[in-house]
């Protein structure tokens, strides 16, 4: 886990900007040129404020984007800290640590990627997005579902890459309306896709998680998940992120795995989803 | 610093500094290594380790609150023997005091860890984590009941001489009754506050936020609490005292200091910065630099009384 090497603890590095991109959405840019190198598709930072003792933890962000030294993340506005956060200028200190956690493992080139977004979650599948459409010989499809069409993040920059983008929206203002599931039982309908090998990658709320991993069943279609969980630390130390497991020893046998170092991106089949907590 | 001395010597110890890790906050220790070198700490305190490995409670395991967290992990650890197989050998590498922390359900699993571990070469001491339930007294705590506590101290003592430090809990009606006890039944130090019992509830969905509904509270919120306890504890018994419970800063470990303790431990700050003991012995450095002071040992106890509050 190289971080600032030769400094020791985190970098405390100025924000360079922060705005809000559609209501509630933030993108936050900060200088960190050995984090900017290293970052890899899935990988995530721990965020915290330097100067206050409360809100007194950090909070994990996934790596949205990455350009030159610079290192971005997109967040929602929700509670107490992306609150704060959300207030954050240009200039104001920002602690970071990372990047923290495994990231997704890249599929053989001639795999036609399907990329499953809820909400929030496009924020660790950017990354990942922008590395498939350079290296995928097949199409890269995002289906990408939000609540209120207001929410979608502009993602002009990866269509003119060619990524097939499919919407869906609760309130049915724009794309499909209904939910993102919905749009993934399309595209594992036989015939949907003009090769037989696809993956799924994705990162969203619990239901929307379960509901995906239900749809591949049987399918014989690999998918990788990026799981959220409540941590303390992002490195290991506290255990508070866990996630459960199948256990060696039959299903019924759960164990507890690290979302922050053994995840946050694991094979969906490995997660004993009944025992999740909502 | 040149010529500034920062060792301070406890239960037969000497450290090159009063600053040390606290129980379950940085792993077996080696999980900071990519962040700082332990052999610069004043001692590496190891996640609670029982006789065989336990898995720990059923997430969410932890929420934020007020200027601090609750948690309730479960003790979670991987088992004394994979301590010793996996873990201490690498810890062997650093110059720096590893004291390890054990937990048990009853008195005789506190004799097997001190059996085993007590003759490991790079194990320099116990801190007992008195917290847990005595499952064969009906689950109640072995640090809530005054003779159960004296019994166990008095048990665990006779099979080793290697320093042994009492980790008290708070959650009691007298800390300092505690202290007393764990003094006479043998112990070189206390270390003080465990975390208080707390809970934290979601008003929306009336549901608890950790799945055990009750957990440990630590951070900045419990420091005024950990540092009066401190001070009472530190004027009745003779053992050194090592304080924790919110410190972040080498101010507040100088306060600690300042109120009796003779050492701290750093814990849940790790949390938001894994370099944070390197901070705070700096910050204790610049405090003495500042004050003149060329010899940490003189902040131990100094708090002034008769002077009344400061504004």
């Amino acid at each position: 886990m190289p971080l600032n090497p030769g400094e020791g603890g985190p970098l405390v590095t100025p924000v360079l900007s922060n705005t809000e991109i559609v209501p509630n959405y933030f993108r936050m840019a900060f200088e960190a040129p050995a984090l900017a190198a290293e970052a890899r598709p899935g990988q995530f930072l721990m965020l915290s404020f330097p100067l206050l003792k409360d809100p007194l933890l950090p909070r994990p962000f996934a790596v949205f984007n990455v350009q030159g030294p610079r290192v971005e993340v997109l967040y929602r506005r929700v509670g107490k800290g992306t609150g704060l956060l959300a207030r954050m200028r240009a200039g104001d200190p920002l602690r970071v640590l990372g990047p923290l956690g495994n990231g997704f493992r890249l599929p053989d080139p001639s795999v036609a990627p399907i990329v499953l977004a809820g909400g929030c979650g496009i924020a660790s599948l950017h990354l990942l997005l922008l590395h498939l459409l350079k290296r995928q010989s097949a199409p890269t499809t995002l289906l990408y579902g939000v609540r209120f069409h207001d929410e979608l993040i502009p993602l002009e920059d990866l269509e003119e890459a060619g990524l097939l983008l499919r919407i869906a929206t609760e309130d049915g203002k724009r794309g499909l309306k209904g939910t993102v599931t919905q749009l993934l039982s399309t595209a594992l309908a036989p015939g949907a896709s003009s090769t037989d090998a696809v993956e799924l990658f994705a990162c969203g709320p619990q239901p929307m998680l379960r509901a995906a991993v239900q749809a591949v069943k049987g399918l014989g279609v690999r998918a990788q998940v990026s799981v959220e969980s409540r941590m303390a630390c992002g490195y290991g130390v506290c255990q508070g992120c866990v996630f459960p497991f199948h256990g060696a020893k039959g299903p019924e046998k759960v164990r507890y795995r690290k979302v922050c170092t053994d995840g946050p991106v694991f094979a969906a089949e490995e997660i004993c989803w009944e025992a999740v907590p909502d | 610093m040149a010529g500034i001395d920062t060792t301070v010597s406890l239960a037969g110890l000497n450290l090159k500094s009063p600053v040390m890790t606290a129980s379950g906050t940085c792993g077996y220790g080696l999980d900071l290594l990519p962040f700082l070198d332990l052999s610069r700490l004043g001692a590496v305190v190891v996640k609670g380790l029982s006789v065989e490995p336990r898995p720990g409670n059923p997430p969410p395991r932890t929420v934020e609150t007020c200027a601090g967290m609750l948690n309730s992990i479960g003790l979670e650890n991987i088992g004394m023997e994979a301590f010793i197989d996996e873990k201490l050998p690498r810890l062997r590498d650093f110059q720096t005091v590893v004291i390890v922390n054990i937990l048990g359900e009853s008195r005789e699993e506190y004799g097997t860890l001190v059996d085993r571990l007590g003759p490991q070469d790079g194990v320099h001491g116990f801190e007992v984590n008195v917290s847990c339930p005595n499952v064969k007294a009906g689950g109640i705590a072995f640090g809530s009941d005054p003779d159960m506590l004296e019994d166990l101290v008095r048990f665990v003592r006779k099979r080793t001489e290697k320093p042994l430090i009492i980790k008290l809990s708070p959650n009691v009606t007298d800390i300092v009754d505690m202290a007393r006890r764990a003094e006479a039944g043998g112990a070189d130090a206390l270390s003080l506050i465990n975390t208080l019992r707390g809970l934290s509830v979601d008003a929306e969905s009336r549901r608890p936020h950790l799945a055990t509904v009750v957990g440990g509270l630590s951070g900045p919120a419990i420091k005024p609490i950990a540092l009066r306890m401190v001070w009472e504890v530190t004027r009745k018994v003779t053992i050194p005292v090592i304080g924790m419970g919110g410190i972040l800063s080498g101010e507040d470990a100088v306060e600690f200091l300042i109120t009796g303790a003779t050492a701290v431990q750093v814990g849940t700050a790790h949390f938001r910065n894994p370099a944070v003991c390197l901070e705070i012995m700096e910050g204790i450095e610049t405090y003495l630099e500042r004050h003149g002071i060329q010899d940490v040992k003189e902040l131990i106890g100094s708090i002034q009384l008769e002077a009344g509050p400061t504004a």
